[in-house]
């Protein structure tokens, strides 16, 4: 029998009996085998690899909120794959319709967003910049490329190695995240200076 | 390995041995039961709504019931194979197959069926009436079949529950033979048939909804 197959349905049946050290080390493994997988095939459906870490929680929560629905008595690698290629799809899913979504976005909505009056300006890019440097990775490098070395969806697609859905997914999320730094929903984080955010 | 899928793990972990729903070796069982349940609960609604034939005495013995009963019975059986597999992964995904002995015997009894009488039933609601009932019947089984697949981790989880619906309405068809005067072969195919899919397709609709994990 497949090796991994039986110690790994050993470790789940383990999990039954309370074995948390077990169940630690096979759900450790699974996630780096769920990191190859999900790696490889978000690059397959044409979507960027920056949503990996993402999925792989979403299926290993998937896997724990659903143990009970594996039969000890059947194979634990078809069940396996039933679970992770579900949770996959269905986060695919939602990655597509998030690019689709966003992809009336230009470099001038991010002009518009980091726009700010004359006499603040100064200031203000110094916040941008620092509010930049404050996304994640992905997002950063999308910002970079688009705003500030002005390159083209398609261009910073191939400098980056993502696919153009997956940079307007991350270009729309920096966005977003730069809106709400530069005017946080709930109060200006420098209230208590006394001066108004703009 | 980045720190918050670590975090993740070391929380999960902790739950070892602790109870996350219905256990599959245990589902075949519980769907025993809710199936037992939903057929009672379907002929309380067809009670309640039409009564018995008051030929039953005498129409139970004789071959338009005892089809009725049959095809439905039949597909019954087949809708909750289908749920069982439908509810986890692991197994493939089921074949309609099992579907064909109920409608061969519906198209077996529909074929051989030298009575004359129409396929539009006795009265002018007949059609309206069977399915209706036979449909308001069916609706407390799907959802009590719905709540249980809930406890599984079906994978195409609209298929699921109109198999789901293909089971809740067989029962309620079967309960229905209690009341229905509509003995023609014809009638019986095409219109239990008929309440059987609007329960499959209510069941899709439901289950998208319903079943999503």
């Amino acid at each position: 029998m497949d090796p991994l197959e039986s110690r790994w349905a050993e470790a789940m049946r383990a999990e039954r009996r309370g074995d948390a050290a077990a169940y630690h080390r096979f759900l450790a493994e699974a996630a780096t085998l769920f990191r190859r997988v999900v790696h490889n095939r978000l690059g397959r459906f044409g979507l960027g690899t920056a949503e990996t870490e993402d999925i792989v929680q979403e299926i290993l929560i998937g896997l724990h909120t659903k143990r009970h629905t594996w039969d000890p008595g059947r194979p634990l690698m078809p069940w396996l794959h039933g679970i992770a290629r579900y949770k996959f799809l269905d986060a695919a899913r939602k990655l597509r319709r998030e690019a689709l979504s966003t992809t009336d976005l230009t470099i001038d909505d991010l002009a518009d967003a980091l726009a700010a009056p004359e006499e603040e300006q100064e200031r203000t890019l110094v916040d941008v910049d620092r509010h930049i440097a404050q996304l994640p990775a992905g997002q950063q490098g999308v910002v970079r490329a688009l705003a500030m070395d002005g390159l083209s969806p398609q261009a910073t697609a191939r400098r980056l190695n993502l696919s153009e859905g997956s940079v307007r997914v991350l270009f729309h999320r920096a966005l977003k995240a730069l809106w709400n730094a530069a005017d946080p929903p709930d109060g200006p984080p420098d209230a208590r200076t006394g001066k108004k955010t703009p | 390995m980045t720190r918050s899928t670590e975090t993740l793990i070391a929380r999960m972990a902790e739950q070892a041995g602790g109870r996350s729903g219905l256990r599959m070796e245990a589902f075949s069982t519980v769907l025993a039961l809710v199936v037992t349940l939903a057929l009672a609960l379907a002929i309380a609604v067809v009670l309640a709504l039409a009564g018995v034939r008051p030929d039953i005495g005498t129409a139970a013995m004789q071959a338009p019931f005892l089809f009725k009963v049959a095809g439905t019975g039949a597909l019954a059986l087949a809708g909750a194979w289908l749920v069982l597999r439908s509810a986890a992964p692991g197994r493939g995904l089921p074949r309609l197959a099992p579907l064909l002995p109920g409608f061969l015997i519906m198209t077996f009894r529909a074929a051989t069926d030298r009575s004359g009488l129409s396929y539009l039933g006795l009265h002018t609601y007949s059609v309206v009436t069977c399915m209706g009932i036979i449909i308001a019947a069916s609706l407390p089984a799907l959802a009590a079949l719905i709540l249980l697949l809930r406890h599984g981790a079906p994978t195409e989880p609209a298929r699921a529950a109109a198999m789901a619906g293909g089971l809740a309405g067989a029962l309620g068809a079967m309960a229905y033979a209690l009341a229905c005067e509509n003995d023609a072969g014809t009638f019986v195919l095409l219109w239990y048939s008929a309440a059987i899919a609007i329960m499959a397709a209510v069941g899709a609709v439901a289950g998208r909804m319903a079943l999503r994990w």
